[in-house]
Order: C-alpha cells, then sequence, then structure tokens
C-alpha cells in the first residue's frame, strides 16, 4: 500500500514539482481509509466521491496555473462536530438533530474548500467533544495507531490518530479543555489551540461557550501554520469573532529562538503518577530550546489548582444549557460516560459558574503579569502517555481534577501548541506544550517549528502505518 | 462547606431531581461517590478572597447582533 508524503509541506512541494497529483495523493487516501480504518475508528463518514472531485479540481488549477496557497490539493480530515455540506454531522451522537448544518459548511470548512483543500470526510469524535467511547452505541471506538489496545484520546480522536497513520495530511479538531492537544500528545503529531477568537467557531457543534476553540492538527507545527493562515479570520456568525487582521504565520518561522523568554512550568505543578519517562524527556526538550537561543526561567501558573475547578463550572453549566431537555426526554439515548458527564452540571451551583467567571478576570492579571517577564510558558501536555482503552473510560470530573496542564489555556484564551518531544519505555509518544500571548500564536508556532527543525519526534511513524506503507511515493 | 460522603447520595438524588433528570441507582451512586470532591475543588474556588470585587469575564454586547453562521 502506498502511503502520503511525510508532511502538508512536503505535498506542497511534490504538487507543484509536478511530481504528484492531488488526484493521486486522495486515492492514497482512500487506499488507506480502506485498509487501516476498521481498525482505527477514524472516520464516521467518509467523502471518496467528492474528495476525488475535489481532487480533480485543484489538479486542474494548478494546470492553469491558480495557485491558492499551500493546502491546494491536501487531502484533510474534518472532526465531525463540523458542518460540512458533503454529509450529516453526527457529533458521534444518536441526539443530534440530523437536519443540523445539513448542505451547508462550518466558515473553516469553507476557508478549507475556497483554498482548494480536499476533505476526505468526517473523523471521530468523543460524543459531542466530551463522553469516552460507549460500545453500546453505533460509532466506532477509537484506537492509537502506536498501540491498538490504547486510547487515542479525545475529542478529536478521529483527526489525530488519522494523521498519525497517515490517512490525511492535517485536520481540523476543537478544544475545549484540550481536546487538540490531547490527541495529538497521544497520537504523536503536532496540535494548536488558538487564540481565543481567532477562528470562528460558527457551524460547530458548541460544548462549552466559552471554551471552545477550533484549530488545526497536522504532522508539524510549520504545517499547523498552514492551516492556521486559511482558517483564521473574523466571521460574523460567531459572537466571540475577534476582528484582528488575517496573517501568513508561516511567513513568522524562522527557526530562531533569539532573545525568546520560555518560563518553564515548575514540577510543583506536575503531582503524583507522572510518566517516569517525562521528566528527562521534558529536561531534554528545555535543553534544546535553549540551544536554539531561548533563555528559560522556572514558572508557576497562578492558581493552578483553582482553575481546574473553574474549567469544570464553566464546561458544565455552558453543556448543561444546551443539553438540559435532551437529558431529561432521551437519557438512554447518550452514551454512558457522555450522559454521567454532563448531569455533573446538575450539581453545580449558578453562584459557581460566575465565581468560575469572577476567577478567570482576576487570574488574567496575574497570567497577563507573568507574560511581562516571559515570552511563552512551556510544559508537558500531558503527564501520561496514551492509556490502555479498558482504563481510559469514565467520567470527566475525577479526571479533570487531576493535573491538567491543558484546559487553564483555555480559561485563559491564550494559544497553546502541542508538540512530540520523545517517546517513553514503551515506545509510546511524549508531548511539550507551548503557550503564549493572546493572539501572538505565530511566536507559539515560530518555537514549536524552531524545536521541530533540530529534532525529528514529529517525523516518526506508528508501526500500523509502517506495516502498511511498501512505498513512500506515489 | 463540604458536604460528607455519608450525605451525598441523598444530596445528589434532590440535585438531579431539581433539574429533571432521571438515572438508574448505580449513575446517581457514581455521581455521588465524585460529589465531595466536585464540592470541595468548586469551594475552593469562592475562598479566593482576592476575587471579592471582580466582575465575571461575561459579556453582553448589546450594539451587537451575531448573523447566521456562514452567511
Amino acid at each position: 500500500m502506498r502511503s502520503l508524503p511525510a508532511s502538508v509541506t512536503d505535498a506542497a512541494a511534490m504538487l507543484r514539482r509536478r511530481e504528484v497529483t492531488s488526484v493521486e495523493l486522495t486515492s492514497i487516501a482512500i487506499e488507506r481509509a480502506d485498509v487501516l480504518d476498521d481498525a482505527l475508528g477514524t472516520y464516521v463518514t467518509r467523502f471518496d466521491d467528492t474528495a476525488v472531485a475535489a481532487a480533480e479540481a485543484a489538479d486542474r488549477s494548478f494546470a492553469a496555473g491558480v495557485d491558492k496557497g499551500p493546502l491546494q490539493g491536501i487531502p484533510l480530515g474534518i472532526k465531525d462536530i463540523l458542518a460540512t455540506a458533503e454529509g450529516p454531522t453526527t457529533a458521534n451522537s444518536l441526539i443530534l438533530d440530523r437536519g443540523w448544518g445539513t448542505h451547508r459548511d462550518a466558515p473553516v470548512v469553507r476557508r478549507l474548500k475556497e483554498a482548494g483543500a480536499v476533505i476526505t470526510g468526517k473523523t471521530t469524535t468523543s460524543e459531542f467533544a466530551c463522553g469516552s467511547p460507549d460500545p453500546s452505541k453505533p460509532f466506532a471506538v477509537p484506537r492509537n495507531p502506536w498501540d491498538l489496545e490504547r486510547s487515542p484520546a479525545g475529542s478529536s480522536a478521529g483527526t489525530g490518530n488519522g494523521i498519525a497513520a497517515g490517512l490525511f495530511l492535517a485536520g481540523i479538531g476543537t478544544d475545549t479543555g484540550g481536546s487538540i492537544r490531547a490527541p495529538a500528545s497521544m497520537n504523536g503529531i503536532s496540535g494548536l489551540k488558538p487564540t481565543f477568537g481567532l477562528v470562528p467557531k460558527s457551524g460547530c457543534v458548541p460544548l462549552g461557550y466559552s471554551l471552545d476553540h477550533i484549530g488545526p492538527l497536522a504532522r508539524s507545527a510549520r504545517d499547523c501554520a498552514a492551516m492556521l493562515s486559511v482558517i483564521a479570520g473574523f466571521d460574523a456568525g460567531d459572537e466571540c469573532s475577534a476582528n484582528v487582521p488575517t496573517q501568513d504565520f508561516v511567513a513568522h518561522l524562522d527557526g530562531s529562538l533569539d532573545g525568546v523568554r520560555v518560563g518553564v512550568l515548575s514540577y510543583n505543578h506536575w503531582g503524583g503518577s507522572a510518566d517516569p519517562d517525562l521528566r528527562s524527556t521534558f529536561d531534554d526538550a528545555v535543553t534544546a530550546l535553549q540551544r536554539l537561543g531561548a533563555t528559560s526561567v522556572e514558572v508557576e501558573l497562578p492558581y493552578f489548582e483553582e482553575m481546574k475547578a473553574a474549567e469544570l463550572a464553566t464546561m458544565l453549566s455552558e453543556a448543561f444549557a444546551y443539553h438540559r431537555a435532551d437529558l431529561q426526554q432521551r437519557w438512554e439515548d447518550y452514551g454512558r460516560y457522555t450522559r454521567l458527564n454532563l448531569a455533573f452540571a446538575a450539581l453545580v451551583g449558578p453562584e459557581d459558574f460566575v465565581q468560575a467567571q469572577r476567577l478567570r478576570t482576576h487570574v488574567k492579571r496575574h497570567v497577563d503579569a507573568l507574560f511581562d517577564s516571559v515570552d511563552l510558558v512551556v510544559s508537558p501536555t500531558s503527564l501520561n502517555a496514551a492509556a490502555r482503552i479498558d482504563e481510559s473510560s469514565g467520567t470527566i470530573v475525577p479526571r479533570l481534577l487531576k493535573t491538567s496542564f491543558t484546559s487553564y489555556w483555555n480559561l485563559m484564551g491564550q494559544p497553546a501548541l502541542a508538540i512530540p518531544m520523545g517517546f517513553n519505555a514503551i515506545g509510546l509518544p511524549l508531548s511539550i506544550q507551548i503557550a503564549g500571548r493572546p493572539f501572538e500564536d505565530a511566536l507559539v508556532l515560530r518555537a514549536g517549528d524552531a524545536y521541530q527543525g533540530v529534532t525529528e519526534w514529529h517525523l516518526q511513524v506508528p508501526p500500523i502505518a509502517r506495516e502498511a506503507a511498501v512505498s513512500t511515493a506515489p | 462547606m463540604t458536604t460528607s460522603p455519608v450525605n451525598a447520595g441523598p444530596m445528589v438524588e434532590v440535585l438531579l431531581e431539581r433539574s429533571g433528570l432521571r438515572l438508574q441507582p448505580e449513575e446517581v451512586a457514581e455521581l455521588a461517590a465524585n460529589y465531595e470532591d466536585l464540592r470541595a475543588a468548586l469551594d475552593k474556588m469562592h475562598s479566593v478572597t482576592d476575587v471579592r470585587y471582580e466582575a465575571p469575564a461575561l459579556v453582553f454586547n448589546p450594539a451587537r447582533q451575531a448573523s447566521a453562521w456562514g452567511a
């Protein structure tokens, strides 16, 4: 079976050198899905026919000398909570009205199509982006390509495992508490939660209105930058959309971190039960950043513990407003873990929700002050590598009350990039998170790209993808 | 104030009833088992005295009306 090029960047260059066509790339993506999707549970719905048609259109554009940028002709996957005109959106749930978003593209999807991208299908998500898989429901259980007995994490599970296994070159996920960065971490790829408001979330089924972010997952930070350049920008359909100038995020990637001040999250925040290889791997990553020109200082995140509760109070309350009527009337139609997660909201009071929003205001002042002395804050993305599927199910409250390095940045709305930084003793990916000031997504991506310029962790391919590949060129 | 584990079950049942949710007994038990930790974490937010005079991060803009998405 053939394999896709290593990255969007490589594929874009090959397309322009006429070494491959978009139709060839898309046929490889389809071929790999035919072989691997049953094992991985990547797709909810595949769009093979429309994908080939989009690829043919991209090739016609190339032939006519029309170049819409680096995503032209590139096969992508879209998390199945964003509307796409090609087919239904399920949110991996029996609950969502099948008429929702019919024949319409979310603004992010529309922008990708306008840039010439090829949408291969809708990818598996945790139900409504907040549950764990329930095998009794008619949706695939997603699996980790590095070990099929392990979880790819969620909620952007299919986008994450699909990129890692080479079913498409990049994709779209959403992140309310870590749902882009956790799959990036567990699948050994890169994923960016952009600044809140930079990418419009209209046309996306909500989870937590003030916490939801749409962003890219891809092999590399450079590929994420190419994706962000297309999907960022104001949209009047999103109350939270920021009217800021669009930019070419790839243009900022110069490979240097000279003069960049990096705050390294104190080990005091790690808590117990970290992967035994996490600390040495993280220390190596920080050393690599220093060699690229960065200076570093240990930092603590203000109100780190209290912010876990603020995340729960906010996400549960906002999600419950959306789901309450359906939970009352169709309890059994929800997956077991989704309905229990959402029911926790009944235990949260209105004063808890407002206090969480007061805390966000207060902590923001402290975090702004912290970023007076540093330009970036780095931490592990997750304390542990991918969990076994039979150990990864469960409800959200105990999980989020443990150490979470990701949800803090949802509450603060600041950009945070997860990129691979090595492997643990049993060959599972570990990841570093790089967070920055609001609307300084370019610096976050620059740091990730510089790191990936001197490391090759992001280029590692899981065994199932290697075994499936017998050639590297179409 | 933190509720003791002994009282969590009835408390959780009342709160679920108030929200109109009807759960299986084992599901109520799962929520009750986590109630004390959740309530303690939420209460910790209220103990941050410096938040006393902060305004919540909630904004309603009377001049802005979102259009239908994709329009």
